[in-house]
């Protein structure tokens, strides 16, 4: 097998006195494509921003590549590492077009400025996320769906090879939502990697292969989803009965009411 | 393209400005006269009230709405928060308070510019220092610092004015509105406001991502606590030295930045330089009113920065809607 991209070992995860997770050992490879399934509070986002850099973890480490990523600058890290934050705010007026060009910045040096292949990294995420006709509009301007797509433009924009996302399909009506997942799955066929958080057990069925289950107690498990998605383990996670069901296509979950 | 043709219509109608506030006065000279003047061959009163009087008087005006605007749209990032001024972290407090007792111990230009300074600093450290605390050195936490550090400066500036002798109220009152009447030393300001931009400029793009939070900068690969340091020294450093040459002028600092946030948009590769022209612009303009609007009297400046400010912001904000900025698509 090929060297994991990105690997967390002896990862602990600790908000105030509590803990959040309890040494995580996770290795990610270039063309997996990850669910992180966990109920509310279990501790998700931190982790995606732990395994981002973004805050340190009370203890254990997490490599990119083969360096521990605190020791690696921001920018260093964004060539490679992009994330897909659960909101967005903007505080200032900036149009759709400035936004998804944000994206680019780790690829431009200090005083260079967005060359021809920048704006067209820029227009094609806009294409992909069908907001190509609203590139002159004020953020503002949009809609909670419109924004959400906004962002995960400017992500696909900055093009890194390991992509994580929180909670992606948050605002997105259902069209939506399946064809931004679709298109994460196929980026992840070509080779990408991508660990997204989500709350539809379904959608995390149907479009990732692996899963990491983040527990109450700092508790977690982590493997293929056709093995660890099951009706019992899922009731256990949420802590409500989910009911499995297996049909020729594949399998569902539904609550059990 | 296009941000070259904004900067240059900026620099036009701030050289336009600077002609005619060198015209302007109780002594007015005409164009011709004024050209054979700055090229050595005037009359000698005409050489003496534009050279000595009105030329540095117009310098340190260009300066110190340079920086007060550049200052104002770094804070601005730095705080995330569209309300924030030059002055919101208490730095003209603590320049105020310094110079008005530096005023009431009877000190000289000198001595008032020095205080100033100094109070200035002294109050820069002091947020800084606070605002870190135990925690984390958020946005929030360093402006809950400021506006209660300004506060204080406040109440100190109060009880100053109540116990000044009477004959010092006036002096205090004006250095306290701006006045540029006994501006000293423009080349330190000028100097000051090129070295800042030179920092700041290949900062500009990080600042673009900045405004749309730390995070969301973080992953797009900015070292934001660095970042932040430095915006905040160099935001603090301008503040104190344009109140130290000008006294507190309110509203170019909140207002310039915005104004053009409406009219150019929020990019600060372009947004910094243009703060820096349309605030020289306006308080050049509003200096030049001062003198000539009420003449002989003078009037404080920071009065007709905000007659001039509040109208044309207001009028923006209302014909604006969401919809402004026009940055060409894909």
């Amino acid at each position: 097998m090929t060297r994991p991209v990105l690997e967390a070992h002896d990862l602990t995860l600790r908000v105030d006195t509590r803990t959040l997770l309890q040494d995580l050992e996770l290795a990610l490879h270039g063309g997996e494509c990850w669910a992180v399934l966990g109920s509310n509070g279990s501790g998700k986002t931190t982790l995606l921003h732990a395994l981002a850099g973004l805050l340190a973890p009370a203890d254990g480490e997490v490599r990119l590549g083969r360096q521990p990523i605190r020791s690696l600058s921001r920018r260093h890290i964004a060539r490679e590492l992009g994330l897909l934050l659960q909101d967005s705010h903007d505080p200032f007026p900036a149009t759709v077009w400035e936004t998804v060009l944000d994206g680019r910045h780790p690829h431009i040096g200090i005083w260079g400025q967005e060359g021809p292949e920048d704006q067209q990294a820029a227009r094609q995420a806009l294409v992909t996320m069908e907001m190509d006709g609203l590139a002159g509009r004020q953020v503002g301007t949009l809609s909670g769906g419109e924004r959400r797509r906004l962002a995960i433009a400017s992500l696909l924009a900055q093009a890194p090879s390991i992509m994580m996302l929180d909670e992606p399909a948050n605002h997105l009506d259902l069209k939506h939502q399946l064809s931004v997942l679709r298109h994460f799955n196929s980026l992840a066929r070509q080779g990408s990697t991508v660990l997204m958080v989500l709350h539809d057990i379904n959608q995390a069925a149907r479009y990732c292969d692996k899963v990491l289950m983040l527990f109450d107690n700092g508790e977690w498990e982590a493997g293929s989803c056709s093995e660890l998605l099951t009706g019992e383990r899922l009731s256990r996670l949420y802590g409500t009965a989910i009911q499995q069901l297996d049909n020729t296509d594949g399998r569902y979950f539904i609550p059990k009411s | 393209m296009r941000s070259l043709a904004i900067l240059s219509l900026l620099g036009l109608l701030l050289a336009i400005s600077f002609i005619v506030g060198l015209s302007s006065g109780a002594m007015s000279i005409p164009a011709p006269e004024l050209w054979q003047t700055l090229t050595g061959n005037g009359s000698e009163p005409a050489r003496t009230v534009v050279l000595e009087l009105r030329l540095p008087r117009l310098l340190a005006a260009l300066a110190v709405g340079g920086m007060l605007a550049l200052a104002g749209a770094m804070m601005q990032v730095l705080l995330g928060n569209p309300l924030a001024d030059p002055y919101v972290l208490g730095v003209s407090g603590g320049a105020a308070s310094a110079a008005l007792i530096a005023m009431l111990l009877g000190a000289g230009s000198l001595g008032l510019h020095g205080a100033a300074f100094g109070g200035a600093l002294v109050s820069i450290a002091m947020v800084f220092g606070l605002a870190r605390g135990r925690g984390s050195w958020t946005p929030t936490r360093l402006l809950l610092t400021g506006v209660v550090v300004a506060a204080g400066w406040g109440a100190l500036i109060g009880f100053l004015l109540s116990v000044a002798p009477e004959r010092n109220l006036r002096g205090m009152l004006f250095w306290l509105m701006g006045d540029l009447g006994h501006a000293g030393n423009a080349d330190a300001g000028i100097a000051v406001l090129l070295l800042a931009m030179l920092i700041a400029l290949p900062l500009a793009r990080s600042l673009n991502l900045l405004a749309r939070g730390e995070l969301q900068a973080a992953v797009l690969g900015v070292n934001v606590h660095p970042l932040r340091i430095q915006l905040y020294l160099l935001a603090s450093l301008l503040t104190a030295m344009a109140v130290t040459i000008g006294g507190s002028i309110g509203f170019i600092g909140l207002v310039v930045p915005h104004i053009l946030r409406l009219l150019i948009g929020s990019d600060h590769r372009l947004l910094l330089p243009a703060s820096v022209m349309l605030g020289a612009l306006l308080l050049i303009l509003a200096d030049t009113l001062a003198r000539t609007l009420w003449a002989p009297q003078q009037l404080p400046v920071g009065v007709l920065t905000a007659l001039l400010g509040v109208p044309l912001f207001l009028y923006l904000l209302q014909r604006s809607g969401a919809n402004v900025a026009r940055v060409p698509g894909p």
